[in-house]
């Protein structure tokens, strides 16, 4: 065990016997009875022992240091980044450290609080008593709620959003990583209150604890109010740094309207914990009050008030829904945007909903009291905030549904979690508006209905959001990708499991099941067998999950820093990201959501300045690029230029030829080496002679370029696809390589957007004849260029006529046969045969194509025939004529 | 987006919407959703609920339809790596969706208001029962007779106002039937209102989470004709006053020797919500009474005074007798 653990161990040790000699001295000294007062002891000792684990894992070491007026060092990172995973275990500073450690919490008591749910689920299998009795039961259900509401679904946001979102803004770091680091650890000690009451009676008043029930509870209760505690003070802390973050962090260029719609959600998700969390804090230390020192806030025959307590406790728990959902919108709209490759539909108004939201939200809590025997006419206000929040809800799932519409979805994992989520949440948005309605919600409250409704909230806002969130930005975090079979084997089993689980229960709340009940009406057995299975399906998925986490880190295939090719700033860094994120700070220059339009960019990421502004083509990171039968194609000329968009790369083709002929190779390298030219990319290249597997994948070892691109025809028509090249080169090379596929007409076509020259070649009987293709050839090879063949037909009156007909399909015949001689040899050439005589179509061509030089071949001196209408039509294009002697056909 | 008035799209995505509306609307009207309406406000409540799936329907089916065609028709075909058209928003539509939906929400909220002020309206000649709940446990008592029952007898057509109170934590009065709840709170009078419509016994359902036998917590509503209600009224009150008169007898009654046998019934009736199998199995809220260290005298002592979660006077005069002889009888 390492030295912190060791000192948290001992200090949190000290803690605790020091509260136990604290509480025995007093209560001896004012001589009260009894002397052993359970309640009092775990309050105290609870506190203690939190603050001293607190102490001894370093949270407070630098703070200490200074306050004894010892120097410290504001710049001493040796808190900062891990060498190895042991190194998670302990106190860090690193926001993507402690991001992950957040996650790993966080899906720690995912687990214990779903396997409390399996238990509970196994219990209400059938009726009657299954595993556990009625006391234990209400201690499953409760910390249920409390592990999954306190220290999984409010704080995994913050795991995320501390991961992701300083690289988002381009920041360094967050605004007080001290600050962050002790955030973190207030959460471990939450949770050890809450599972640490197993042991001395589970607190069983539901996670809502009204009193008096509350009150009577066993010092487990105690433990419940102190962990509520210290995860409030995680949630304010952390908080607090996103919001300095936001405020203070963003880099330069990133005005409040080009931040990523998760930065917005974040920040308004920060100032309603801000505002919101004090209140459960208040709620909870009057009810302790009330257990261990005897006041009387919530003593109804002493003149506490207990209805008091529930305006407390909704005045942050509604927000707190908000809390748990914010974050995930923004998450959901990040993917989205993404895997639909469209800009976020209106994303001034997904903010501006947002933040309604957060004003909203402090306005309808009470709607959580309309049977509470609470204040009557405060019902119909509460109605009508309840009924307005709708409406900047149903805003945002329209923008969602509106990006959707005419993208190019990619369904994608991170994706399948946002589509499950609009259809999950969509009940639950929906179920939300019955219980708004005060009649229909005195039908509803506290029934099955109820617990149906806030799974579906609280499933599809809360843990389909961060599933997509994990799945989205795994490759990032790790550098490594998940398995994409597994992936999707986990949501499927997921949401089926989730309607299965939770559908029916709107049913048995409808026909009067209450909620929170170890025993039910018989006539409830087999639909709560039904949800039993349900929840088990959930239960493998989980498993699933996890497996899929485990194998992916051993063994999984590196990940390229932009998988999913995102347009945010944590795509420009490596997988995972260097120490500080960025060498330089990066300057941002537009929107985050520019898809759809050339050349857009987001930020421009600067070298160094030691190497002098933007990087240059020596500083750029290589990306090998390896095609054959694809190259000139469109698909990859675009995909090149978009990436090229980003600033940050160099691209190094590397064609290997197998068994083909290397001059077509060369040829068509040299070609896309122009048009990329053209659009000013420099790009360079080699052809290689050997197997493409076995060159690409040692290239790729030996350069180690930052990725490694493949480009081929779809998988059924290709040779590299049959023997598995992608895979294969990743393997071989150790570097992500990611697959492009171009379609074959795509691939053999004239590239449409080219700034190549276009030379066209006007002939008539020479069209068909090798020496044509010759010539042609050997232009290119002076200089790589387009090449369009006209040949005008002079055609004998009636043109319908047979002899017509069959001069114009002989034609053909000669022209296809040459462009596929051209072609072939990979020569970028197109052509077309004109019914019309040289001088009607000539000027007609010359406008459609607009080449830069035209060229007349002709046999048997009918070029100068030729010449004089082209010379007449080509205007200031430069005319060349050349004479290729014996016509075609006559040997 | 206004490609949408105009485009190829309408026609597939109607096709697919009517599908997933007429699944909605199948669900709908072939499951049951809905227990019988036995009073005036579940009526008018579960009228509303009806009107809430419906308007809801209708953004269910649209976005459903919606999620459904994207997914299937503007799926990137494999390799595509190219973009989608770059639209940023569109004013005029986001106007509509936000109006729209406000407009519905607003009717709602108004036909809400109308039900609520409607199934609280007081009538002149409303019959007051107070309702008390304890832990875990109902009893009713009827103002200025003296009666006080463990079943709620109301009469139909007669408008009943209940003033729910709690004696130790929340509780919640729930008839599903009757689309009425109300929260039992220390401290509090809490009223309710209710319109019986229909004959019948209902359940009373303790709906807020009370402890450990919360599960357990019922009871039974009984509506019966107004003149069967003045019957037994006029019977209670006589066993009222004979039970005043008696309550000496019923000391004496206590401490005569008990019959195993109808011990037994009153203890299924009485007893068995906490103490499973009669007494005689674990696993409820009370403990197996077999095997313990009892003898006649305790076991009264705790019926009497109550222990713990078990309150005090559940059963007394004879019954007590009765069911002490079964609790030893079993022991």
């Amino acid at each position: 065990m390492s030295f912190w653990w060791r000192r948290a161990i001992v200090s949190a040790v000290v803690g605790v016997l020091f509260a136990f000699l604290l509480v025995f001295m007093l209560r001896a000294i004012f001589g009260l009875d009894p002397l052993w007062q359970g309640n009092v002891v775990a309050t105290v000792a609870g506190l203690f022992g939190g603050l001293g684990f607190l102490y001894g894992i370093g949270c407070f070491d630098y703070w200490l240091t200074w306050a004894k007026g010892r120097p410290v060092s504001s710049e001493d990172h040796s808190f900062h980044g891990v060498s190895n995973w042991k190194q998670y275990f302990r106190i860090n500073t690193d926001h993507k450290v402690i991001g992950i450690q957040y996650m790993a919490m966080t899906l720690f008591f995912m687990v214990c609080g779903g396997i409390m749910a399996l238990l509970i689920r196994t219990e209400l299998a059938a009726p009657g008593q299954q595993i556990v009795d009625g006391q234990a039961y209400n201690g499953l259900l409760s910390m249920h709620a409390t592990l999954m509401i306190f220290v999984f679904a409010v704080p995994v946001f913050g795991g995320i959003a501390n991961y992701v979102l300083p690289i988002m803004l381009g920041a360094k770091d967050m605004a007080f990583p001290r600050l962050n680091a002790l955030s973190f650890w207030f959460l471990p000690v939450s949770g050890f209150l809450f599972l640490a009451s197993t042991f001395t009676g589970m607190f069983g008043a539901a996670w809502t604890a009204y009193p008096p029930l509350a009150s009577q509870g066993t010092a487990g209760q105690t433990l419940f109010e102190l962990g509520v505690q210290f995860a409030g003070a995680s949630s304010i802390a952390t908080a607090i740094n996103f919001l300095a973050t936001i405020i203070t962090m963003r880099a330069p260029g990133m005005t409040i309207w080009r931040m990523p719609i998760l930065a917005w959600a974040t920040g308004v998700t920060s100032v309603l914990v801000v505002f919101a969390t004090p209140f459960i804090a208040g709620s909870q230390f009057l009810t302790m009050f009330d257990r261990v020192m005897g006041t009387h806030f919530f003593v109804p025959d002493q003149g506490g008030d207990v209805i008091m307590y529930q305006h407390i406790f909704w005045f942050y728990s509604h927000p707190a829904v908000y809390i748990m959902l914010l974050p995930g919108f923004g998450i959901i709209s990040e993917v989205i945007a993404t895997f639909a490759r469209k800009p976020l539909f209106g994303y001034r108004a997904m903010a501006f909903s947002m933040v309604a939201i957060g004003v909203l939200g402090f306005g309808v809590w009470a709607h959580h009291m309309f049977v509470s025997g609470m204040a009557a006419w405060l019902r119909v206000p509460m109605m009508i905030t309840t009924i307005i929040i709708a409406v900047p809800t149903g805003v945002k799932m329209w923008s969602w549904l509106a990006t959707l519409w005419r993208g190019k979805i990619h369904m994608k994992a991170p994706m399948l979690w946002a589509m499950g989520f609009l259809f999950t949440f969509l009940i639950g948005g929906l179920s939300g508006v019955f219980n708004g309605i005060v009649p229909a919600d005195i039908q509803l409250s506290d029934t099955y209905f109820i617990t149906a409704h806030l799974h579906y909230v609280l499933y599809g806002g809360s843990v389909y959001t961060i599933f997509a969130g994990i799945y989205y930005w795994f490759p990032k975090a790790t550098g490594k990708m998940l398995n994409e079979r597994l992936s999707q084997w986990h949501f499927w089993l997921t949401f089926i499991g989730t309607q299965i689980t939770f559908m029916p229960m709107h049913w048995q709340g409808l026909q009067g099941m209450p909620r929170r009940v170890a025993d039910y009406d018989p006539r409830f057995a087999m639909i709560n067998g039904i949800e039993t299975i349900g929840s088990y399906m959930l239960g493998i998925a989980t498993i699933i999950f996890f497996y899929n986490v485990v194998i992916s880190l051993r063994k999984g295939d590196p990940a390229p820093w932009n998988p999913w090719r995102g347009r945010t700033l944590e795509w420009m860094v490596s997988s995972p990201p260097p120490l500080f994120n960025f060498d330089v700070i990066p300057q941002v220059v537009g929107g985050p959501y520019q898809y759809g339009i050339p050349d857009a960019r987001h930020a421009v990421v600067f070298a160094p300045e030691q190497f002098g502004g933007e990087l240059t083509e020596d500083t750029r990171y290589p990306v090998l690029v390896v095609a054959n039968d694809t190259l000139t194609s469109q698909g990859l000329i675009d995909e090149i230029r978009s990436r090229n968009a980003d600033g940050l790369w160099s691209f190094e083709f590397l064609v290997p030829v197998g068994d083909d002929d290397r001059a077509v190779a060369e040829r068509r390298l040299a070609t896309t080496l122009a048009i990329l030219a053209g659009f000013g990319i420099a790009a360079t290249g080699r052809v290689a002679d050997g197997e493409v597997i076995t060159v690409a994948g040692d290239e790729g070892k030996s350069r180690q370029p930052y990725e490694i691109l493949v480009a081929t025809l779809p998988t059924a028509s290709s040779a590299w696809m049959r023997q598995d090249a992608v895979d294969r080169i990743r393997k071989r090379s150790g570097i992500a390589t990611s697959h492009i596929v171009v379609r074959g007409d795509d691939a053999r076509a004239l590239t449409a957007a080219s700034a190549l020259p276009l030379t066209m070649i006007v002939a008539t009987d020479a069209v068909g004849a090798d020496a044509l293709a010759a010539v042609v050839m050997a232009r290119f090879d002076a200089q790589p260029a387009r090449f369009t063949i006209i040949c005008p037909l002079d055609l004998p009156q009636p043109r319908w006529g047979s002899e017509s007909s069959e001069i114009r399909r002989q034609a053909g015949e000669r022209m296809t046969a040459t462009i596929n001689a051209l072609v072939s040899v990979g020569v970028q050439v197109q052509g077309e045969v004109m019914d019309d005589g040289p001088a009607d179509a000539l000027p007609l061509a010359i406008d459609a194509f607009t080449p830069t030089q035209i060229l007349v071949a002709g046999v048997n001196g009918e070029a100068a025939a030729l010449a004089g209408a082209a010379n007449a039509a080509a205007g200031e294009t430069p005319v060349e004529i050349v004479n290729l002697g014996a016509p075609a056909g006559s040997e | 987006m206004p490609a949408v008035y105009k485009s190829k799209h309408i026609l597939p995505l109607v096709i697919i919407g009517v599908i997933v509306a007429a699944l909605t609307a199948a669900q709908a009207l072939l499951i049951d959703w809905l227990p019988p309406a036995t009073s005036e406000q579940a009526g008018r409540t579960f009228t509303l609920l009806w009107f809430l799936f419906w308007s809801s329907a209708i953004f269910f089916v649209i976005v459903t339809s919606v999620i459904i065609y994207s997914v299937w028709k503007f799926r990137a075909p494999k390799g595509d790596m190219g973009d989608g058209p770059p639209i940023h928003g569109n004013t005029k539509l986001e106007i509509v969706w936000t109006t729209v939906p406000s407009v519905i929400l607003v009717i709602v909220a108004i036909y809400g208001y109308i039900v609520l002020e409607r199934n609280e309206a007081v009538a002149a000649d409303a019959l007051t029962v107070d309702v008390y709940a304890q832990q875990f446990a109902w009893s009713y008592g009827y103002p200025a007779t003296g009666i006080q029952t463990g079943v709620l007898v109301v009469p139909q057509g007669r408008q009943v106002e209940l003033h729910v109170r709690a004696r130790d934590v929340i509780h919640s009065f729930w008839v599903p039937e009757f689309g009425i709840k109300g929260d039992a709170v220390p401290g509090i009078d809490h009223v309710l209102w209710i319109n019986p419509t229909t004959l019948g016994t209902y359940p009373v359902v303790c709906s807020e989470l009370c402890g450990v036998g919360h599960g357990v917590m019922r009871s039974k509503v009984e509506v019966v004709t107004p003149a069967a209600f003045q019957a037994w009224l006029t019977k209670s009150k006589a066993d009222v006053a004979q039970g005043t008169a008696q309550a000496d007898a019923a000391a004496t009654a206590a401490n005569a020797p008990g019959d195993v046998a109808a011990g037994k019934t009153v203890f299924e009736a009485k007893c068995g919500g906490c103490h499973a199998g009669l007494g005689t199995e674990a696993g409820g809220v009370g403990p197996k009474l077999t095997g313990l260290p009892l003898t006649l005298a305790s076991v009264k002592t705790q019926i009497t005074n109550g222990k713990g979660l078990m309150p005090g006077g559940i059963v007394s005069g004879t019954d007590m007798a009765d069911v002490a002889a079964y609790v030893m009888s079993i022991n």
